[in-house]
């Protein structure tokens, strides 16, 4: 049969987020394509790494644009600390090449395996959110694919709406190609950090209080299945980028290496690891936390769970959640309330728990953080009592004036979303004019009613 | 799509006047799921049913007109529902056709293979093509215990819901890599309309147990699922048994 298409290699391939949940199929396609697929699909949607946890880079039925698959663009100004790079690219692959120049990139979640572009469509945050915001605050341009035809995009010129749109905009406003970010100069890659043990909740929330005050990063741990007086207890880590001479000097030579070796596990179905080895694992966690000085890598502080590759596979083949909020201080009871809740709801075993403060909020229309404090914690999927306890926990984070973060989320109840995101309206408009037939959807989209203009909302 | 607890939002129900579909999907709305497509031959009779949805918090019941012996229209009824729904999350075979007990009538043995067989391929298949097209989708199916080893007195009944059982199975393998899955329900004996006046086989359930299954079926992988568990154990007891032992045992039944 002779068609008039231009051939387009695709592959039909069932995908899901990190958190192996709701996986649905659709044709994945390399990015080389992205012009004729956006231009001839109903829906499509790009994917990086899917490292999101829940179906963010997924669209049943649709088209899913293979980011990584961008041609190789790596141009570094060594002079202004300016990196602009394909969108495809991985943090990992961006720090491999710059630590050894003096370089750092300006933000990092907790994995180095995302890609340019699912960082700026999430608007990711990391340790140092309280003093340097979130990863958009350092992008000073990107292009974008749209159906209306590529963008340059600029956060402070008449093309910043669209800029901030695209800011956390989950890729429901184009598919990003390209991006411009500003470096931070480091003298090493190694981190010069603090680790403390705190007894419980309160003290782990005062030592973060504290140390944000000095140090550039800072992240808790929190230990959600200890029992009695232990319940909440935390290992807080802080750091800063250990310069030249906080390092033995004959350690000097090696300080500016960037090498983490990572193993994987073969992909078998794993049974969920019973309760018992979550307690194991989270009091282990807390004795092997040293607390005290020290220097370590850029792994060890920023992405310890990077070392195994698919660890998303030991929490069993049902897969799992993350619940991640943020609310603005003076809420400080309802993290106490949540991990309590968890921790008692029915098969629900919180298994990695990780509290942060905020710094200023973003300028992104749909930009998760907000000044106050943010709860990560992993939920292994294990009976529907969960669900309950969640659209329970859910209400009190919007009543509290917080939100969720949609990279995170699979479960929210679509009603609570123009609460969490008071700007989606705003957002809406902006993206329906980059994409006024709404071609741009993903399975986290459809879920939400995201991009349409909704009718239904909160009764209750 | 199926939430992470295997929740779906859109249910599609076929032979929604069932007592064992109604269970169900009263079930599917007080854990979350928001919209109904009933289907059934008499839409009035959906009424109550409608309101017990909404009860539970469906934020819609649609109803549609449906018969699973009006052959020539049912790929045309089917495709029609998926076309007016952004998409159906879980569709549940529901209609059945039993021969004995006093519902019988004038039920004739073609009607059951029919109905039964027939009718569910006739509906399955234009399900599982708009299902492939989502990406995503459940279909459940009820079959029956009486598919792993007929009686003489349900072998219309037996056979129908054995060749269901076999070709369910054999779509959910055909689909695997489609992203869609077919679950088969088989209860039990289960005290209904439909098995009034029939004398009640061991393990007998009601309609809840069947819900049960169903619940259990969507949150993990299993392709078939039995109502109540143990059921199955005594299918596969009885479907070793030699067959003079079996027919002393079910004389009679």
């Amino acid at each position: 049969m002779i068609t008039d298409e231009p051939r387009v290699r695709r592959q039909r391939r069932s995908l899901s987020g990190w958190g192996r949940t709701c996986p649905s199929v659709a044709d994945v396609v390399p990015a080389g394509s992205a012009d004729q697929t956006i231009a001839a699909s109903p829906a499509v949607i790009a994917r990086g790494l899917g490292r999101s946890y829940g179906d963010a880079a997924q669209s049943a039925g649709g088209a899913v644009l293979d980011a990584t698959s961008l041609p190789r663009v790596f141009e570094l100004d060594e002079s202004s600390a300016v990196l602009r790079v394909d969108a495809g690219i991985s943090l990992e692959d961006i720090l491999r090449r710059i630590i050894p120049l003096g370089f750092f990139v300006p933000v990092t979640p907790g994995t180095s395996r995302v890609t340019v572009g699912g960082a700026i469509a999430s608007d990711v945050h990391g340790k140092n959110h309280h003093k340097d915001g979130s990863f958009a605050n350092h992008v000073t341009e990107l292009t974008l694919l749209t159906p209306t035809g590529p963008r340059r995009l600029r956060p402070d010129d008449e093309s910043a709406p669209f800029f901030w749109a695209t800011a956390g905009g989950m890729g429901l406003t184009g598919f990003i190609t390209e991006a411009t970010i500003s470096l931070q100069r480091v003298e090493t890659g190694l981190i010069a950090s603090d680790t403390t043990r705190e007894p419980d909740l309160d003290a782990v929330m005062q030592r973060l209080v504290d140390v944000d005050r000095s140090s550039g990063y800072s992240v808790a741990w929190v230990d959600g299945l200890a029992k009695g007086r232990s319940f909440g207890r935390g290992v807080v880590n802080s750091g800063d980028h250990a310069p030249l001479d906080a390092i033995q000097p004959d350690q000097r030579p090696t300080a500016r290496r960037y090498d983490p070796g990572v193993v994987s596990l073969p992909p078998l179905p794993y049974p969920q690891p019973p309760g018992i080895a979550m307690k194991a694992f989270n009091e282990l966690w807390y004795r092997a936390s040293r607390p005290g000085h020290r220097v370590e890598s850029i792994t060890s502080f920023f992405h310890p769970l990077d070392a195994l590759a698919n660890w998303n596979l030991v929490y069993g083949h049902r897969g799992f959640l993350q619940w991640q909020f943020a609310v603005p201080d003076g809420n400080e009871s309802l993290i106490a309330e949540s991990l309590q809740r968890l921790a008692t709801t029915d098969g629900t075993r919180p298994t990695l728990i990780v509290l942060k403060r905020f710094g200023a909020a973003g300028r992104g229309h749909l930009s998760f953080p907000i000044p106050g404090w943010t709860l990560a914690v992993d939920l292994p999927v294990n009976g529907t009592a969960l669900r309950a306890t969640l659209n329970d926990l859910d209400a009190k984070v919007v009543a509290a004036g917080g939100r969720l973060y949609l990279a995170k989320d699979s479960r929210v109840r679509r009603e609570l979303i123009p609460h969490m995101y008071p700007r989606l309206d705003e957002w809406r408009s902006l993206r329906n004019e980059l994409d006024p037939d709404g071609r741009f959807v993903s399975d986290l989209s459809r879920r939400l009613h995201l991009t349409i203009f909704d009718q239904e909302h909160v009764t209750e | 799509m199926n939430d992470p607890f295997g929740i779906p939002e859109t249910v599609l129900i076929l032979g929604a006047t069932s007592e064992i579909a109604t269970d169900m999907a009263v079930t599917l709305a007080n854990n979350g799921s928001r919209h109904f497509v009933l289907a059934a031959r008499s839409i009035e009779r959906l009424d109550d049913l409608a309101r017990r949805l909404t009860d539970a918090g469906a934020r819609s019941v649609d109803r549609v007109a449906f018969d699973a012996t009006d052959l020539d229209s049912n790929q045309g009824t089917v495709r029609q529902i998926f076309a007016d729904h952004a998409s159906i999350d879980l569709a549940i075979v529901a209609f059945g056709l039993l021969d004995t007990g006093v519902s019988a009538g004038e039920i004739s043995a073609v009607d059951v293979a029919m109905v039964n067989y027939v009718g569910a391929v006739s509906v399955m298949e234009p399900m599982a093509e708009a299902m492939v097209g989502q990406g995503h989708g459940v279909i459940a199916v009820l079959s029956s215990v009486a598919a792993e080893r007929p009686r003489g007195s349900n072998r219309l009944y037996a056979s129908a819901k054995a060749g269901l059982d076999s070709y369910s199975r054999g779509l959910g393998d055909a689909l695997a890599d489609d992203g869609v899955r077919v679950l088969v329900v088989r209860p039990g004996f289960v005290h209904t309309r439909m098995t009034e006046g029939l004398e009640p086989a061991p393990l007998s359930v009601h309609p809840p147990a069947v819900s049960d299954a169903l619940m259990k079926g969507l949150t993990g992988r299993r392709t078939v699922v039995w109502a109540p568990p143990p059921v199955r154990l005594l299918m596969s007891v009885l479907r070793h048994l030699p067959t003079g032992i079996y027919r002393r045992i079910t004389a009679g039944r």
